[in-house]
Order: structure tokens, then C-alpha cells, then sequence
């Protein structure tokens, strides 16, 4: 504890030196037994009984010692032990967390690059507030996991989900009814896990579907030629089969969902 | 942790003389072992780590007084000892509580570390050595600053309690 004004060291002038005069008995009598060393307290006990100022200078001393003793007795209790105990144990469970929370921050922010991971997760969290209410107020309802993942090349409108036929199938099959509907989006887009589904382009893609079935051995042959994939879909039997069953599969399960869903997004 | 939390307490409130800052001590400190009980010296008693704590925090808490220039004491009247009356029946001393704010007055004009040396030796019963461990200075600086000490509260308290 530097930097007070206390004392720093203890003067030596009362070290033992035979015959202890009164000067070294009034710094020494300031002492406990134990204080001084055997010989240092043979000889302040020496002086004491032969000088009598300093008896009653030592008396003084004494009686000091008598109040401060009753004094340290005046101690209030810490009031109650066991709300202290669950303070300190609070504070030290929120100094852990501050810490955690802390040493996570230091981490990415402090010690990988201030400006830019900051800029990079604030642009992250922005970009993904806004295609959530792009997507929200879009009128499509999201589902998660419905489908498998079969295209990591997000919202793109030919993209068809499995197992409507082999992949590369059902691409072109789409393609053709995509073009055929004239600008119409397709009926669902995949991106990774997440599955937008429209109903109004299911009913319409049936309606067209049931169209071209009743009038198939009627189409010309430039459809066959421009639209080879859904003529091979119209014209084989069990490729037929599987595509009814698919819508079947679908329309199924959009009464299921809307059954799940909250009212406020019921799919249109 | 109670056991050693009064311990705590009792040398926080000798040296501060207030309660509510004495209790702020005692939080502190107890977190602060929490968080260096990996430091822990086992060679070290763990009560003469603990009051080790105290004192130092204890210790910050007086200097800042100092610098405000107020103390826990302001509110007694330095004029108490002179109308103490004097006592010789200790009993009637203890009961005096004029006499023990007073006293209470004295300490906290010591010198901070003055003061902390003689609660931890004269009140709270430590031996020299113990008290030049806690604060980390030699033995004859704590008998040095423990007379003095002494002399200042004698020099003070004689003329109310002499015979």
C-alpha cells in the first residue's frame, strides 16, 4: 500500500540498549509482549519499575487499550448471511454470462476485423428482414420441408420438384407448360428446403392438364414438335398416371396445410 | 461461506465504519475470490487471502473518501469527546455510544493505511506477521505504523478517560 502518509519503516532508536532510558520506554511502551522481542520486554519491564512518570505515562497507554478493547466489541452483525451469499452468487453467475457473451463479441468483432464483420452481419441481418417481408407479402405461404432439396439454384421458374419424373424431365416439362400458359408463374418454386406453394397455379396447371388430355389426339403436329416433353407426358399412360397422382398428392396436401395454418395465412 | 462472511464483515465495517459500504466490500470481495480461486496460493492461509481481499478493496474505499474529502464520520460532532462524560466503570463506557462514535471519529482520521494496520492488529487480534502478509509489508512497517496509530488515539482519548 505505497502513497500514504504512513509510516514506513520503524525507527530503530529503541532497539535494545542496556539501560533503557525514558525516551526508548515511551516509544516502546506503545508495544504488546509479543511486539518486542524477550530481552527488549526485560527491559521495559525493568524501567517500569523503577521510573514512576513513566508508570503513569504507561497507564495512560493502558487505559487506552481498556476502551479500544470494549470498543472492538461494538460490531454489527452482516444482517443476513444467506441474502448476501445469494447476491454474491448472482453477481458471479452474471459477471459468467456477461463474460461468455463478452469473450463471443471479442471474438468476432474485436479480434477478426471491426469495420467488416460488422458491416457483413448488419448487411446479413438486413438482407434477411427484407426477403422475409418480400416474401411474406408476396401471397405465398412457406412451408418448411415439404420437399426435398433437388435445386440449389434458387427461385428459378423451371425448377419442378421430384419425383414428377427423372429431373432433367421434369424441366422441360415445366419449360413447355410454362410457355404454353403464357407468362403465368409456375406452380412452385424451389429454393433449398423451403417450398412455395401457390394454389391458384396447381388449379390452373390441372385445368390445363385435363384440357390437353381431352384434346390430345387432336393437337397438331407443331405441338408435338415445340412441346415434346408434355406430349410424351399426355401420350404415355403411366407417366399420366404418376402426374395425376402427384396433383392428387398435392391438393391433399394443401387442405392438410390449411388446416395447420394459422387463418391470417391461409393459402389463397 | 457465512463463517467467513462475517469475518469479512467484521474487518469491512471496523475499517469503514458504515454499514452499507462494509456490506458492498464483502459482495465484492467474495466475487473477486470466486474469480482468482484458480491464483489461490495454498501456501497462504485462506483467511489471510480473504482479509488480504478486503483490506486492499477497504483500502480503495478510504483513499476515495480522502479525495472527496468526506468521510462516514461527517455526521458526528467532534465536539462529542469533549461532552463525553468521563467514565471509569467500562461497562458504562461500552453502553456509551457517544463515546464509541467518537472513537469510531478518532480511526477514521488516521492515515488509510494507519487505519487498516490497526483494525486488522489492535481489533480484529491478527498478529504482526499475519498483518505484514495480508498487506504485504514488512513487519516493521507494521509495528512503525501501529505506534503510530496508537499514539494518535491515545494522545486523543486521554484526557476524557484518565483517572
Amino acid at each position: 500500500m505505497p502513497g500514504d502518509s504512513s509510516v514506513n519503516d520503524l525507527s530503530p532508536s529503541f532497539q535494545i540498549e542496556m539501560p533503557m532510558n525514558c525516551t526508548r520506554f515511551r516509544k516502546a511502551m506503545y508495544f504488546r509482549e509479543d511486539e518486542l522481542g524477550p530481552d527488549e520486554w526485560r527491559e521495559f519491564q525493568r524501567h517500569l519499575s523503577t521510573c514512576r512518570a513513566c508508570v503513569a505515562k504507561y497507564r495512560e497507554v493502558e487505559r487506552t487499550q481498556e476502551v479500544l478493547a470494549l470498543f472492538k466489541n461494538r460490531t454489527p452483525n452482516s444482517t443476513n448471511p444467506v441474502a448476501m451469499a445469494n447476491a454474491v452468487i448472482g453477481e458471479i453467475e452474471r459477471n459468467n454470462s456477461r463474460k461468455t457473451s463478452a469473450s463471443v463479441y471479442d471474438l468476432i468483432v474485436l479480434r477478426l476485423g471491426l469495420p467488416v464483420v460488422r458491416i457483413a452481419i448488419a448487411s446479413t441481418l438486413t438482407l434477411l428482414c427484407a426477403s422475409f417481408l418480400i416474401e411474406y407479402t408476396s401471397g405465398y405461404v412457406h412451408v418448411k420441408g415439404l420437399e426435398t432439396s433437388i435445386s440449389t439454384s434458387s427461385l428459378v421458374h423451371s425448377d419442378f420438384p421430384a419425383p414428377f419424373l427423372t429431373q432433367n424431365d421434369a424441366l422441360g416439362v415445366v419449360s413447355d407448360l410454362s410457355r404454353f400458359a403464357t407468362g403465368k408463374k409456375s406452380f412452385f418454386e424451389v429454393s433449398g428446403n423451403w417450398v412455395m406453394i401457390n394454389k391458384a397455379s396447381i388449379e390452373d396447371f390441372i385445368l390445363l392438364y385435363n384440357e390437353l388430355q381431352s384434346i390430345t389426339p387432336k393437337l397438331p403436329p407443331e405441338f408435338r414438335a415445340a412441346h415434346p416433353q408434355l406430349w410424351k407426358l399426355l401420350t404415355k399412360k403411366k407417366d399420366a398416371k404418376e402426374l395425376d397422382a402427384l396433383l392428387k398428392e398435392r391438393m391433399s396436401l394443401i387442405r392438410e396445410l390449411n388446416d395447420l395454418i394459422p387463418q391470417e395465412r391461409k393459402i389463397p | 461461506m457465512e463463517e467467513y462472511q462475517g469475518y469479512a464483515f467484521s474487518v469491512a465495517f471496523r475499517i469503514l465504519c458504515d454499514e452499507e459500504e462494509a456490506r458492498d466490500v464483502v459482495q465484492e470481495s467474495f466475487i473477486r475470490i470466486w474469480s482468482s480461486l484458480p491464483r489461490y496460493n495454498r501456501e497462504m492461509k485462506f483467511t489471510t487471502w480473504m482479509y488480504s481481499i478486503v483490506a486492499h478493496l477497504c483500502y480503495d474505499k478510504l483513499r476515495t473518501r480522502k479525495k472527496r474529502g468526506t468521510t462516514a464520520l461527517d455526521a458526528v460532532d467532534p465536539s462529542l469527546l469533549a461532552s463525553v462524560a468521563v467514565e471509569h466503570n467500562p461497562e458504562r463506557l461500552y453502553s456509551n455510544k457517544e463515546l464509541a462514535g467518537a472513537i469510531e471519529m478518532l480511526t477514521d482520521k488516521l492515515p488509510p493505511k494507519q487505519k487498516i494496520i490497526f483494525v486488522l492488529r489492535d481489533l480484529q487480534g491478527l498478529s504482526v506477521s499475519e498483518v505484514s502478509e495480508i498487506l504485504r509489508l514488512s513487519e516493521s512497517s507494521v509495528k512503525a505504523n501501529l505506534v503510530y496509530a496508537r499514539r494518535f488515539l491515545r494522545e486523543r482519548l486521554v484526557p476524557f478517560i484518565s483517572d
